[in-house]
């Protein structure tokens, strides 16, 4: 079982948290109107070996996003942040 | 008026149940709520503006994630960075303080009935909880006034260890969770022995 | 009571003055507290205790452990039955009843063995051939399962639900101990004198691992078993297996809490599934005596030698007179003085010439014959070992040479080497080295937190094992950051034959022509030969992890602990390769079968999941509600007026009485949510497709959100409640996918906004009052508040009160007639309903449940589940109007994907059969009226009902080019039913499309 340490709650099991999906792509600005980026972030994954990271949700916790660095050989888990701090829109 | 009718009504009946038991080892009740309100805020401004307000409570001020606040019978939870909630003895409680809270910088919301409180005490209060949450209910990890958010049979639940020298625990679980949570529990209590009891 | 021939008089850790009976294969065994089932089976003289699994050989006890292959036997009768139960490890208990899984009529008189014709079904590789190869997509498996499962020795499952309860326990520790013997006893003794918390797990009834298998070494024993047991800060748990090693240092032990009884005492669980997190560990696993391969390996009566010591020295058994100890290593040879001392005739055959002098000399006290050179080549006997033919070693590895030599004997056993335990280690993704020294697979310190001590880590003496073992515990001490002083610990003074001095590993012993003998078995469970091996790597199965599929060698429930390192070094042989480049399976949890019951624990039945209640259910159950489980939610689906009155009926009469009069429905369900601060409309504009900042406060909007790659991902009203608070509702499937997203949206990209957003689902009650006489209902019931249509026009709400307790009260409608959603403060939902049901008694007000709701919804036209299946645009639901053009908003690129462009994709329609008597049934294909029925058709039905309107079945449908195929005939076509309907295609509102009733 995967364990994360929630910046809120403290190191807490896998089952109170659910999966969010890849942490590494990049969400356009709501006024984006161009196909390209949203057909990147919706559709477009990398997969890679090692580290890698990802979004969880505290959703039965503190019910806070976190993005969490997990290596997907060896389910190793690094730094586990609160998403609010990990991401910015792209306002570009 | 109304009838006002907890989750759990017709569900506790007092009494011994399970294994048998020395009195005490382990009490189930259901601990009436009173007032619960959350307080929220926004990042740049939160410890601003909340602390003078859970002060003006009676609290020291927004407090941390681990431990909660008691001012008088009030208890103060911090949830999540921006949010705290807030247990008062009674809506009346809340009442009395509630006025003049600036809702753009601190909104509040009323969920007083989104909640339902299990009181769990007695010495085998920790062997309980262990069957029931995958946290750590040692003393040294769970002494008074702590308090996590966790899961109970896929509930979210927060649990709170009453500032008491005996062990006794509370569990706010949401309402409509509320009679599977209390089997759950139950189920989980015949082992030790339990006696349910009408009042925490 | 019958006679033990094989138990002494003497000696062994039973207690001889208390007897009881049980039963196997209707026979009684007798039997002594401290007995398994195993070793009372020995001392009575049991010798066949099952039947090989493909080819019926008789087999008898082999390991004194959980290694066993052979004796698996059904424990208990009954509901409690329990299948491919290990005699070896099985406590006895007064009243046990075990019987053989396989052998027909009886394990004695097995047909099956001389029929022998069910082996041929079954080469290597039969089931590759039969899933993979020329009879994949054919019947021939199941053709062969009916015949292996009943010829095979499986066991059987209990037919009737478990009686006994099960329970998980979560536990935190800073050090976990796998294993007491006297390693992991000195590791928990370094750990615990150091401060840590510490829990030692031992799958044992007893503490003591190998020591109690040996005579000497138990004021040691006693000693240090003492001092962990009196130390605060140690949990043992002794009967509990660690089966599994996880992520995150968690580990999966299950404690047979009361499995050495019938049936466990009031209250108490079976078995308890302990899940343990741990900061480090320690695995003290031991090692599993590896056997020798040979001729006829498997008759009853070859045994595991160290399994002929704890039978001795535990349970006071001798399980032969004349005993051949056939070893390659020197640790039969403190068993073989024990052995004769007993009374045997003991012989040992060693494959290595040149022997100590050190032990010859103890040989020759013992009066214990050594042929030092020889290897056993075959047995004879035909249900047990009668003689063994042995001949001198020679050559190549496993080589033979004549003459041959027949020893007579009742019981042969064997030694191989030693296999370390590297289950738990292995699990976490590690693959072992093969270390030539040892000839054995040995773990590395590649795991920080799980750090390897005693046999498992390739001590092969006591006193290697517990200063190996005190050492670990101190170094996992450490790990968890308890560096506090250990001291010191002796280890127990004993004579101490390792098993490592000059072992060699041999993959089976050759007969003088260099031929493996026919009935050389490598996995006993899974009767493996040789022959199986050489045929898989004939036919080119040269991974060793395709070895064990092709073969199943290691497949079996004992997952080859006995015969994985010899099945590889077969391979090896074959390959022409050293077995560090064969390498090693990976080893997977659990490490010994664990009981479904005790994982899932009090989660069964009603509990497999949690279930939600509204505030009013009591009222619905009292009033006698058929319930249906709707998501986690259970609500009235109708309430029936008589005891005979179906679902078919209550609807129908439950919808007509809503269009009459007015109902009541509990929509408590519907998820809520909180929408707070000064970006709040903001907000809403950003996830709705349609505004919300141009809403005014005390007015409601329907909204629809989409998910990013422009689906319909939700619908729901909202109210503004104030300029900087909205309340929301969803559906209440998707309730908590919208909380979840919106808390994403407002924690990731959105951070900027100043908006929070709170579940409050639970804190509200909600009743949908609908019909033409709700007004009136609501007016009388609430008195002061005007709910006037001038007053209160559709979508808009009011504040008011029933009875004292303030109130919201929403007008919108969902069924098309007339109707208010009233919001009360959870705790006074219930009393609120009863309050309703009262005053509306002279107005004829009715509850009703989701069927009749489903019904009103669909002849309004209404989306819902079957129509928000995440595979629907805006427009194919003819939502486009709810589209703004005016901003955007999530989902509002994507939409416009040529593919969601499409003028032919399925849209919504109503449709209405032609012949009012047959139904329509919901996921039918719609095909046009005429041509052939093939493919996926135009679209297909959503959602169905009788409507008690228009007196008809309807639905609603999703059909290509729908809006332009109005009155046109469509055929249903529901392929699971056989059935063909006509119907004809409508706009998807069927009652009231211009809203006269619900505006009145
Ligand atoms: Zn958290």
């Amino acid at each position: 079982m995967l364990r994360f340490k929630c910046p809120v709650c403290g190191l807490r099991d896998e089952t109170e948290f659910d999966y969010g999906g890849d942490a590494t792509v990049v969400r356009p600005a709501t006024a984006e109107t161009a196909f390209e980026p949203w057909y990147d972030y919706v559709f477009l994954r990398d997969n890679p070996r090692g580290p890698h990271r990802e979004f969880w949700h505290h959703s039965r916790g503190c019910r806070q996003w976190v993005v969490v660095e997990r290596d997907t050989l060896s389910h190793d888990i690094g730094d586990v942040v609160l998403a609010r701090d990990a991401v910015k829109e792209n306002r570009s | 008026m109304l009838e006002f009718r907890s989750a759990l009504d017709g569900h506790l009946s007092p009494g011994h149940f399970g294994a048998a038991a020395e009195p005490g080892k382990l009490i189930l009740s259901e601990r009436p709520l009173g007032a619960l309100v959350q307080v929220g805020g926004w990042r740049d401004s939160f410890e601003s503006v909340a602390a003078p307000l859970l002060q003006r409570f009676g609290f020291a001020g927004t407090g941390g994630f681990a431990m909660a606040q008691t001012a008088g019978e009030a208890i103060a939870f911090r949830t999540a960075p921006e949010r705290i909630l807030l247990n008062f003895p009674s809506p009346a409680a809340w009442e009395a303080v509630a006025a003049g809270i600036d809702q753009a910088a601190t909104p509040t919301l009323d969920l007083s009935h989104a909640r339902t409180v299990v009181r769990v005490s007695g010495p085998a209060a920790a062997g309980l909880l262990a069957r029931l949450l995958p946290i750590d209910f040692d003393d040294a990890a769970f002494g008074p006034d702590r308090f996590v958010q966790s899961t109970l049979h896929s509930v979210g639940v927060l649990v709170h260890r009453r500032a008491r020298s005996a062990p006794c625990v509370d569990l706010y679980m949401p309402s409509s969770f509320a009679v599977t949570v209390w089997e759950m529990v139950t189920h989980n209590a015949a082992s030790f022995g339990y006696q349910v009891s009408g009042a925490g | 009571m019958t006679m033990q021939p094989n138990r002494l008089a003497v000696g062994g850790r039973i207690d001889r003055g208390t007897t009881f009976s049980i039963r196997f294969n209707d026979r009684d065994i007798v039997a002594h507290p401290g007995d398994t089932l195993a070793s009372a089976l020995l001392a009575n003289g049991v010798k066949i205790v099952g039947r090989s699994f493909k080819y019926h050989r008789p087999r008898g006890v082999f390991s004194a452990g959980v290694e066993e292959p052979n004796a698996l036997v059904q424990l208990r009768e009954g509901a409690r039955t329990e299948p491919n139960s290990r005699a070896t490890t099985v406590e006895a208990y007064p009243g046990l009843v075990a019987r053989s899984q396989s052998g027909w009529p009886s394990v004695d008189t097995d047909l099956g063995a001389i029929v022998g014709a069910f082996a041929r079904f079954m080469p290597a590789g039969f089931y590759y051939k039969t899933f993979i190869g020329p009879f994949r997509n054919t019947r021939w498996w199941m053709f062969c399962e009916h015949f292996i499962r009943r010829a095979a020795g499986t066991g059987i499952a209990p037919a009737a639900p478990d009686p006994d309860t099960y329970e998980k326990v979560n536990a935190f520790c800073d050090v976990l101990v796998v294993g007491a013997g006297p390693a992991g006893l000195s590791a928990a003794l370094a750990a615990a004198r150091a401060g840590a918390r510490v829990i030692l797990a031992e799958q044992d009834r007893d503490l003591g691992g190998s020591l109690l298998d040996q005579t000497v070494g138990d004021t040691w024993l006693r000693a240090t078993v003492d001092e962990v047991a009196s130390l605060p800060n140690v949990r043992i748990l002794t009967r509990t297996t660690t089966f599994g090693a996880f992520d995150g240092d968690v580990y999966g032990l299950v404690e047979r809490a009361w499995d050495h009884v019938d049936v466990p005492p009031p209250h108490q669980p079976r078995q308890r599934y302990w899940v343990v997190r741990a900061r480090s560990a320690v695995m003290a696993t031991g090692a599993i005596e590896r056997p020798l391969v040979f001729g006829g390996n498997d008759l009853p009566g070859v045994m595991s030698a160290s399994a002929l010591r704890a039978y001795l020295n535990r349970y006071g058994v001798l399980c032969g007179r004349k005993i051949v100890l056939f070893t390659a290593n020197d640790s039969v040879y403190a068993t073989a003085g024990e052995l004769a001392r007993a009374g045997a005739a003991v012989t040992i055959v060693d494959m290595r010439s040149d022997l100590p002098e050190e032990l010859r000399s103890r040989t020759a006290a013992a009066k214990v014959d050594v042929l030092a050179g020889f290897a056993v080549v075959n047995t004879h006997g035909g249900k047990a070992v009668t003689a063994v033919t042995v001949a001198a070693v020679s050559g190549r590895e496993g080589g033979t040479k004549g003459p041959v030599r027949r020893i007579d004997c009742d019981v042969v056993g064997v030694s191989g080497g030693f296999t370390p335990t590297l289950h738990l280690w292995s699990q976490r993704g590690r693959k072992p080295r093969f270390d030539t020294d040892k000839l054995a697979f040995l773990p590395d310190g590649s795991i920080p937190t799980l750090v390897c001590a005693g046999a498992c880590a390739g001590a092969d003496t006591i006193t290697d094992a517990v200063s190996s073992g005190f050492a670990a515990g101190a170094k996992a001490a450490a790990a968890a950051d308890f560096v506090g002083d250990a001291g010191a610990l002796a280890p127990p003074k004993l004579a101490d034959d390792g098993w490592q001095r000059g072992a060699m590993l041999i993959s089976a012993v050759r007969a003088p022509d260099g031929e493996i003998p026919a009935k050389s078995f490598f996995d006993l469970q899974h009767d493996v030969k040789s022959t199986d091996i050489e045929l898989a790597h004939r036919e080119g199965y040269v991974s060793v992890e395709h070895l064990k599929r092709y073969t199943t060698n290691g497949m079996a429930t004992d997952q080859g602990k006995t015969s994985n390192v010899n099945a590889l070094a077969r391979l090896a042989e074959l390959r022409g390769s050293p077995i560090p480049a064969v390498g090693t399976t990976t080893f997977r949890p659990p490490y010994t079968p664990v009981a479904f019951g005790a994982i899932v624990g009090h989660e069964i039945g009603r509990h497999f999941r949690p279930t939600r209640l509204s505030p009013i259910h009591g009222w619905h159950a009292a009033r006698g509600a058929a319930f249906i489980d709707a998501g986690s939610w259970s609500r009235p689906r109708y309430y029936p007026v008589s005891p005979g009155e179906d679902v078919q009926a209550g609807y129908i009469r439950e919808a007509r009485h809503v269009r009459a009069a007015v109902g009541l429905v509990d929509v408590s369900p519907l998820g809520k949510i909180a929408v707070q601060g000064p970006d709040a409309a903001e907000f809403l504009d950003r996830v709705y497709t349609n505004m919300f900042s141009t809403l005014k406060v005390g007015r409601l909007r329907y909204g629809v959100m989409l998910r990013d790659d422009g689906f319909v991902f939700d619908d729901g009203t909202t109210a503004r409640l104030s300029e900087t608070e909205f309340f929301m509702s969803t559906t209440t499937v998707n309730a908590g996918k919208v909380m979840a997203r919106l808390e994403f949206l407002l924690q990731t990209a959105w951070s900027d906004l100043k908006v929070q957003v709170t579940s409050v689902s639970d804190q509200w009650a909600t009743i949908a009052v609908a019909g033409p006489k709700s007004r009136t209902l609501l007016q009388a019931t609430c008195g002061a508040a005007d709910l006037s249509a001038q007053a209160l026009p559709n979508m808009a709400f009011a504040c008011a009160a029933i009875d004292g307790v303030p109130v919201r009260i929403h007008r919108m409608s969902y069924s098309g007639e007339l109707a208010f959603e009233v919001y009360i403060p959870a705790r006074y939902g219930h009393s609120a309903w009863a309050e309703l049901m009262r005053v509306g008694e002279p107005f004829g007000v009715a509850p009703y449940g989701t069927e009749a709701m489903g019904a009103l919804r669909i002849e309004k036209g209404h989306v819902a589940g079957g129509e928000l299946d995440g595979r629907t645009t805006l427009k194919d639901l003819a939502l486009e109007r709810f589209a703004s053009t005016k901003k955007s908003f999530a989902g509002c690129v994507l939409r416009k994907r040529p593919v969601l462009e499409d003028p032919t994709r399925p849209s919504l329609v109503g449709l209405m059969t032609i012949d009012k008597t047959v139904s329509i049934k919901a996921g039918s294909l719609l095909f046009p009226a005429t041509g052939d029925i093939a493919g996926h058709g135009d679209g297909h039905v959503t959602s169905t009902t009788f409507s008690p309107t228009l007196g008809g079945h309807i639905a609603l449908g999703l059909l290509a080019r729908g809006p332009a195929r109005l009155g046109e005939t469509i055929r249903c076509v529901d392929f699971l039913g056989g059935t063909t309907v006509n119907c004809v295609v409508t706009a998807p509102c069927f009652v009231d499309p211009e809203g006269v009733r619900q505006n009145a």
